[in-house]
């Protein structure tokens, strides 16, 4: 109940913020832009929609979260009105998780807008509906949602400014993570091998949402790849929230 | 040093403590002119602290800074109870203790028998920080809901009702539907009453209510609290305006350098007989002063009028009575008292020199466990 009333208060500010307005007509302008580029395509314009359309569905989706995310927690240190909130019968993991909860809300609308208006294209195009799509937009929130709660557990303990460039960091290092996996098995050392392979089971594969590849040439994303993805995704992003949880109850509020 | 200081900051206060006496003595409030001095009995304990104390470490310099040691604080139900202390001494720092929002380095707290780490201990507590800043993109009425739902408040009629009781309160009812950054420094201050009134609170902690107000806005809020009080309430505030604390409080401590330097009732701490007399008078004759010499302990001349300060407050009525035989004018009679202020003085020049002597590192009082360093 503290969790939703924090929640819904969140997902309140991020609505009277101007950022998320911005950026959710830029990327539909864009997703729209497509359509009417696709003349220029040579008969690849279903292709470049979905591709464009999925692609800004996560680069917008990570923007909010550097925007808004970011400050999450660190704005409410910032302008003490955790003061207020934490002086009520609220414990601190009721909030850290409410504040996720609220900000995951501002992302689904931004997904499902952006998946709406996408369906309504590919509707037009006599290509649609999509459920690949569909499903590829689905595994792109999932990814948000880890980014997320990478975003809160930086701002439980840093400044709005410094979590931003380490969430941005995950997220570029998450894309890439895999190729850990591949460089470690080429060194010589033992030692190196394991310290690779640690990095890689700490930072996210977030390459393991990103079935953009298959879908946009038509192609279905394989149920267990799906449900896998999304089990690790959440299961990723529990820890994270816990870990965040953890570090903000052991917060003074000077 | 600190010694200049707390100088400066108690001439600052004189003048608005002045003028705080001045709109109180024009408004007719018993209870807040005259506050009520019962037993304490067997009242229970709100508030408990013992031997608290909390450092500030620097990660980066390891200089550490006590900002409470060795505090040990009762505040019992039903009373007002004012912290008081100069600008740096911990006042804050001991009620963000009490509410969980620092971990102690040491020492216990109890709030309602419950320790500050259990959020349940919150259930029954009002909080009203210094200079509150809320959401300024919600509108009152708004965050005022969301305060009680976070003070554990589920039935729509239940928030409802407190919302109205706390708008009416805080005279803000014309105010729930405009957005909180539009309000101004006084109808902060009334919202932040607001929504420590939320869920009708057993104790009200009120961290510098009176600070930047005018003094309309200051009177508003003393009433609120004799209010809160009047209503069963448990007020412990904190304040560095004396005035403020002598009209309202039951019982006051006086904190500084993190330490306790007093507490008790205000007339345990303020010694109640008067001190001297000073009788102003118009046409004294020469013989008249003559036959008073043994009473009096100076003698001035301001205009026309002689000004006598007694050394006994019993001679008032013999002197009174040989200046009226004697034809004499009485213009004005005042009895001195000692008041809170000048104990505060006293406490806090005294302490801040004996810690001027010991140096400002040590903690002070052995025995203590200190965890978390």
């Amino acid at each position: 109940m503290k969790v939703l009333a924090i929640a819904r208060n969140t997902f309140r500010e991020a609505l009277r913020d101007k950022a998320l307005y911005v950026l959710v007509v830029f990327s539909l302008v864009l997703v729209v832009s497509t359509r009417i580029l696709s003349p220029l395509a040579l008969g690849e314009g279903v292709k470049i929609t979905k591709d464009v359309g999925l692609s800004s569905l996560s680069f917008f989706g990570i923007l909010a979260i550097i925007v808004m995310g970011a400050g999450l927690v660190h704005k409410e240190i910032d302008r003490k009105t955790i003061l207020v909130i934490l002086s009520k019968p609220v414990a601190r993991h009721e909030f850290i998780l409410g504040k996720f909860l609220g900000m995951a809300d501002a992302l689904v609308t931004l997904v499902v807008l952006m998946l709406i208006t996408l369906q309504a294209i590919l509707l037009l195009s006599g290509k649609g509906p999509d459920l690949p799509v569909l499903k590829a937009g689905f595994l792109t929130f999932i990814e948000l949602l880890v980014m997320t709660s990478i975003a809160v557990l930086f701002s439980s303990f840093s400044t709005t400014a410094l979590s931003a460039v380490f969430t941005f960091a995950f997220y570029v290092v998450g894309h890439l993570s895999s190729d850990l996996l591949l460089f470690a098995a080429r060194l010589p050392s033992s030692f190196a091998r394991q310290v690779c392979q640690f990095m890689y089971y700490v930072i996210p594969d977030l390459e393991l949402f990103n079935v953009r590849a298959v879908v946009v040439h038509g192609g279905d994303v394989p149920t267990d790849r799906l449900l896998a993805a999304t089990a690790y995704g959440l299961l990723y992003t529990l820890g994270v929230l816990v870990l965040a949880a953890v570090v903000f109850s052991r917060k003074d509020f000077k | 040093m600190p010694d200049l200081n707390v100088r400066q900051e108690i001439l600052r206060h004189r003048g608005n403590a002045v003028r705080a006496a001045e709109s109180a003595a024009e408004t007719p409030h018993p209870e807040a002119v005259e506050p009520v001095r019962e037993s304490l009995g067997e009242r229970r304990v709100v508030v408990r602290a013992v031997n608290l104390g909390k450092v500030f470490a620097s990660s980066f310099t390891a200089r550490k800074k006590w900002a409470v040691r060795g505090l040990n604080l009762e505040v019992f139900e039903k009373e007002v109870f004012g912290f008081l202390g100069p600008n740096g001494a911990g006042k804050t720092t001991t009620i963000k203790l009490l509410l969980g929002l620092l971990r102690p380095t040491y020492g216990t707290i109890e709030i309602f028998g419950t320790g500050p780490a259990n959020p349940a201990s919150r259930a029954q507590v009002g909080f009203l920080p210094e200079n509150p800043s809320f959401y300024d993109y919600l509108k009152l009425g708004e965050f005022l809901r969301l305060c009680a739902a976070l003070s554990g408040l589920r039935k729509r009629r239940d928030v409802e009702r407190r919302v109205a009781e706390a708008l009416f309160v805080s005279g803000l009812i014309e105010h729930e539907d405009v957005q909180m950054r539009k309000f101004s420094k006084g109808m902060l201050q009334r919202a932040g009453l607001a929504q420590a009134l939320i869920n009708n609170p057993r104790l009200l902690i009120l961290d510098e209510p009176m600070s930047g107000l005018d003094p309309v806005g200051r009177k508003e809020f003393r009433d609120s609290i004799v209010r809160a009080r009047e209503n069963g309430m448990t007020v412990f505030f904190s304040s560095h305006i004396i005035a403020d604390v002598e009209l309202l409080c039951d019982r006051v401590a006086i904190i500084n350098n993190g330490q306790l330097e007093k507490a008790g009732p205000i007339g345990e701490l303020v010694q109640e007989d008067v001190k001297s007399v000073e009788v102003v008078a118009k046409d004294v004759t020469e013989n008249a002063v003559l036959q008073l010499e043994p009473f009096v302990e100076e003698r001035r001349n301001v205009g026309d009028a002689v000004v006598l300060r007694l050394r006994d407050d019993r001679a008032t009525t013999l002197v009174l009575g040989t200046l009226a035989s004697h034809g004499a004018r009485i213009l004005s009679v005042t009895p001195h008292k000692e008041t809170l202020e000048s104990v505060f003085v006293r406490q806090v020049t005294r302490a801040s020199l004996s810690h001027a002597a010991e140096g400002a590192e040590a903690p002070g009082g052995g025995g203590r466990t200190k965890r978390g360093l």
